[in-house]
C-alpha cells in the first residue's frame, strides 16, 4: 500500500482490535519476564539423563563401516516371528523413532509384541561421499536383511521405512522381493512431483528449488562439497520457515520454559533436530537428480547399479501411511500412488499433524503404532 | 557413538539464529543491550549472563536465547507502553510501520543499506563459511571484498609469506638493473613467466589470479545474497501488511487481542505466511536458485586457491583424497559382488531375485 492515507487508515482500523493499555503490556511482559527467569533456573538444573533420548534397552547386533544394527530387546514374551527391520532417513538421525520413553513408536511396537530391529546409518565422513544409493540398499540394508531373517530364523522379514529411509526400503522390497513379506511406509514420497498437481503454499518447497536448478547445479553442488554439510541440510530445513523459527526461540520461550514437560520436550527435540549427519554426495546427486528432478521412481526409470527399481515388483502388501499435514513431503508425493506398485494389497492411512509429528505428535501416536501392528498382524 | 554426536555443526545453526534475536525483537522496540543488529550469540553481552558457560548442548543455546528475550521484554514493555501513552493502540501499529518503512511502504531501495537486511545476511554469511569448512563457527562473517581483511586470508598467508620470500630477488634485480623496484615488479609480471615457471614461482602467477576470481566470485556472491535479503525483507513488509489488514477484520468482527505476545505471535503467522508465497515465487526461487549458484561459485574458487597452495607445499589435495576414496569405494562395490555371486553358488537350489533390469 504506497498511499499514506490508505495506510494511516488502514492503522487505525487495525488499532481498532487491539485491546492493550500500558499497565496491560508492563504487567504482561513483566510476568513474562518472571517466568523466564523461573526457566533459566530450571535450565541449570536440567541434567544429561533428563535430556537422553532414544533410551530404548537395545543391543547392537552387526556393524559395518559407520553403520548399526540394532535389536530392541523384546518385551513380550514370545514376540512375533516375523520381525520389524525400521529404516531411517540419511538427513536426520534415527533417535526419532524412540525420543522420549512415553511417546516412543519403537516401545509400542514392542508393547505390540513385535521384535524390532533398527539400522542407525551413523554419522559418514568424507570417506563415504562416494556411496551411492545402491551402496545402501544393495550393500548396507541387504546386509542388515540378512543378518535380521538369520537371527530370527525367518526367511521373509518385515519392512518399516521413514521418509527417504521408505524409498530406500521401496527400492529394496522391488529389486529383493522374496526376503520381503511386508512393506510399511512412512511419510515416504514416491511421486516427487505429485506437488505439480496439488500446489500447496508452504509445503514442497524442496520439490520447488530442486527443480528450479538445473542438473549442472545438482553436480556443480556435489563436486563442490563432496558431502552436503549436516549444518547445512539442517539450515535448509529451518529456512523453510524462517519466522517461527524466530518465534521459537523467543517469544515462545516464555510458554515453554514455565512448563517441566513441554521444556524437556522442547529440549530432546532440539538435541535431534540440530544433530544432523553430513549426507553422502552420491547419494544426494541421485536424490535430487533422478528422484526430485526426474522423477524416476513412479516412472520404473531409477537405475541402482546395473538394475532398474521396478515398482512392479512389490507384490507384498503395501501399507502406506502419510501425514496430513506433512509441509516437507507434500502429501500429495505420497498420497494415491498404490496404482504404481504391482501389489493387490495396499492400504493407505493418513494421520494428523506434520512429518515429525507423526512419530512424536500425541493424535498421531494414538493412529500410528496401534494401526501398523494390527496391519502386520493380519498379514504375518 | 553417543546419541548426540554432531553439536559442533548444530552450534553454528543456533548462533544463525541467535544472531537475529536482537534484529527481531529490536524491530518491535525491545533492543538487547549492549547487542546491536548481527550481533552473534558469542560476541553479545547477553551470552555472558547465561547461567553457566558450561551447559550442555542445546541448553547453552537456549539459556542464551532465554536471556536474550528476557532483557529485551523490559525495553519492549516500555517502548509499547510508552507509544500506548502517547498515542493509543494507533501509535503503537503507526510505530511500528514507521520503524520499517522498508517493509510497510514498499522502498526496496532503502534496505539495501539496513541493518535488518545486513543482520539477516551477516550471520548466514558466517552459517555457510562455516559449513564451507572456510572457518569455525564462532568466528565472525568473511570480510566483503575491499573492506580490510580479504576473506580466506588464513588460507592464502603462505603465499604471501613465500610472495615476501621472492621479495628480495626483485630488489637485488633492482640494482643490477638500475631499475626501481616497483618498475621491475612490473617488468618482471611482463617478461618473468617463463623464467619463474622454470624456476618453481608459478604458483604466485596462478595464485594470483585465482585470487582475483574469487574477488570477483566473492562479490557476485554478496550480491546475490542482497537480493535475496531484499526479498525477504519485502516479504516482512507485505507480512506487516497483512497483520494490519487482519486486525482491521478483526475489528470489524468484534475480535480483541489483549495481549502483546498473542499480537506479535500474529505478525509472525502473517509475515510466515509471505515468506513463504515469496520463497515459492518464481522470483524467490530465481533468487534462491542465485544465491546457491554464486555460492557455488565462491567455493569452487576458494578450492582453486587451495588447490593452488596446497600444489606448490606438495600436499595432497581433498580431491586426491576423494579419488582415493573413490578407488575404495569401488572395490567394496566388487567385493559385495563377488561375495553375492559365492553365496547364490553354495545356496544351490535358490532361484536369483526377479527384480534384475
Amino acid at each position: 500500500m504506497d498511499n499514506p492515507a490508505e495506510q494511516a487508515m488502514l492503522v487505525s482500523r487495525a488499532a481498532a482490535a487491539l485491546a492493550i493499555t500500558p499497565a496491560s503490556v508492563t504487567e504482561e511482559l513483566q510476568a513474562a519476564r518472571e517466568r523466564l527467569t523461573r526457566g533459566l533456573k530450571k535450565l541449570a538444573e536440567i541434567s544429561e539423563d533428563d535430556l537422553a533420548i532414544a533410551t530404548v534397552p537395545r543391543d547392537e547386533v552387526y556393524r559395518e563401516d559407520m553403520v548399526r544394527l540394532y535389536r530392541c530387546r523384546p518385551t513380550a514374551e514370545k514376540p512375533h516371528g516375523i520381525p520389524v527391520l525400521i529404516v531411517y532417513a540419511l538427513v536426520g538421525r534415527f533417535q526419532m523413532i524412540d525420543l522420549e520413553a512415553d511417546r516412543s513408536f519403537v516401545r509400542k511396537l514392542l508393547a505390540s509384541g513385535f521384535d524390532v530391529y533398527f539400522i542407525d546409518w551413523g554419522l559418514p565422513a568424507r570417506a563415504q561421499r562416494w556411496l551411492t544409493i545402491d551402496d545402501y540398499v544393495s550393500g548396507y540394508l541387504d546386509h542388515c536383511v540378512d543378518v535380521v531373517s538369520e537371527l530370527s530364523g525367518s526367511a521373509q522379514i518385515n519392512l518399516l521405512g521413514i521418509c527417504q529411509g521408505g524409498v530406500f526400503t521401496t527400492c529394496y522390497a522391488s529389486l529383493y522381493p522374496r526376503k520381503v513379506r511386508n512393506l510399511a511406509l512412512t511419510v515416504t514420497p514416491i511421486d516427487f512431483h505429485g506437488d505439480k498437481k496439488e500446489p500447496q503454499t508452504g509445503a514442497g518447497y524442496m520439490n520447488r528449488w530442486t527443480r528450479s536448478l538445473s542438473p549442472q547445479d545438482i553436480d556443480d553442488l556435489v563436486d563442490a562439497y563432496g558431502s552436503a554439510p549436516g549444518s547445512m541440510i539442517g539450515f535448509a530445513f529451518l529456512m523453510m520457515n524462517p519466522v517461527s523459527n524466530l518465534t521459537k526461540y523467543t517469544i515462545d520461550l516464555v510458554d515453554v520454559l514455565d512448563d517441566d514437560a513441554k521444556l524437556l520436550n522442547f529440549l530432546r527435540m532440539e538435541r535431534w533436530i540440530a544433530d544432523r549427519p553430513d549426507h553422502p554426495g552420491e547419494v544426494l546427486r541421485q536424490w535430487l537428480k533422478d528422484l526430485y528432478q526426474d522423477n524416476k521412481l513412479i516412472r520404473n526409470e531409477l537405475r541402482l547399479g546395473e538394475r532398474i527399481v521396478d515398482l512392479r515388483n512389490i507384490t507384498m502388501p503395501v501399507l502406506n501411511i502419510y501425514a496430513t499435514g506433512d509441509t516437507i513431503i507434500p502429501v500429495s508425493c505420497s498420497k494415491d500412488v498404490g496404482r504404481y506398485f504391482g501389489t493387490r494389497d495396499y492400504t493407505e492411512v493418513p494421520v494428523p499433524g506434520g512429518h515429525i509429528g507423526t512419530f512424536v505428535g500425541g493424535k498421531a501416536q494414538k493412529i500410528l503404532a496401534p494401526t501398523l501392528a494390527e496391519w502386520l498382524e493380519k498379514r504375518s | 557413538m553417543t546419541p548426540f554426536d554432531s553439536a559442533h555443526e548444530a552450534r553454528a545453526v543456533y548462533n544463525f539464529w541467535l544472531g537475529l534475536i536482537p534484529q527481531f525483537l529490536g524491530q518491535f522496540g525491545g533492543a538487547v543491550p549492549g547487542a546491536g543488529a548481527g550481533a552473534t550469540a558469542n560476541s553479545d553481552s547477553a551470552s555472558e549472563r547465561a547461567p553457566s558457560p558450561a551447559l550442555m548442548f542445546p541448553i547453552d543455546q537456549i539459556a542464551r536465547a532465554t536471556t536474550m528475550t528476557q532483557q529485551s521484554l523490559e525495553a519492549l514493555a516500555q517502548s509499547i507502553a510508552s507509544s500506548i501513552q502517547m498515542g493509543g493502540a494507533p501509535g503503537l501499529l503507526g510505530q511500528w510501520a514507521d520503524a520499517m518503512p522498508n517493509y510497510a511502504f514498499g522502498k526496496p531501495d532503502v534496505v539495501a543499506s539496513n541493518a535488518a537486511a545486513q543482520a539477516w545476511i551477516a550471520p548466514s554469511n558466517a552459517l555457510m563459511a562455516s559449513a564451507a569448512g572456510a572457518a569455525p563457527p564462532a568466528r565472525p562473517p568473511a570480510t566483503p571484498p575491499g573492506s580490510g581483511t580479504p576473506p580466506f586470508a588464513d588460507a592464502v598467508a603462505p603465499m604471501y609469506r613465500w610472495q615476501a620470500m621472492s621479495q628480495p630477488w626483485v630488489e637485488m634485480a633492482s640494482l643490477w638493473a638500475g631499475a626501481t623496484p616497483a618498475q621491475l615488479n612490473t617488468l618482471f609480471d611482463r617478461t618473468y613467466g617463463a623464467l619463474s615457471d622454470a624456476l618453481g614461482f608459478s604458483p604466485v602467477r596462478k595464485l594470483q589470479a585465482a585470487w582475483q576470481d574469487l574477488i570477483t566470485a566473492s562479490i557476485a556472491q554478496q550480491e546475490a545474497r542482497t537480493k535475496y535479503a531484499l526479498l525477504v525483507q519485502r516479504a516482512f513488509g507485505q507480512g506487516l501488511q497483512r497483520l494490519m489488514t487482519d486486525l482491521a477484520n478483526k475489528a470489524h468482527s468484534g475480535e480483541r487481542i489483549d495481549s502483546v505476545l498473542a499480537l506479535l505471535r500474529l505478525w509472525a503467522m502473517k509475515a510466515e505466511e509471505v515468506v513463504h508465497e515469496t520463497l515459492q515465487s518464481d522470483d524467490g526461487l530465481a533468487a534462491t536458485a542465485a544465491l546457491t549458484r554464486s555460492a557455488l561459485g565462491y567455493r569452487k574458487q576458494m578450492q582453486r586457491v587451495a588447490s593452488i597452495i596446497a600444489d606448490f607445499l606438495d600436499m595432497a589435495t581433498r580431491r586426491e583424497l576423494d579419488d582415493a576414496y573413490r578407488e575404495i569405494q569401488a572395490l567394496k562395490r566388487e567385493l559385495r559382488a563377488s561375495r553375492a555371486v559365492r553365496a547364490r553358488g553354495k545356496n544351490t537350489g535358490a532361484t536369483p531375485e526377479t527384480g534384475a533390469g
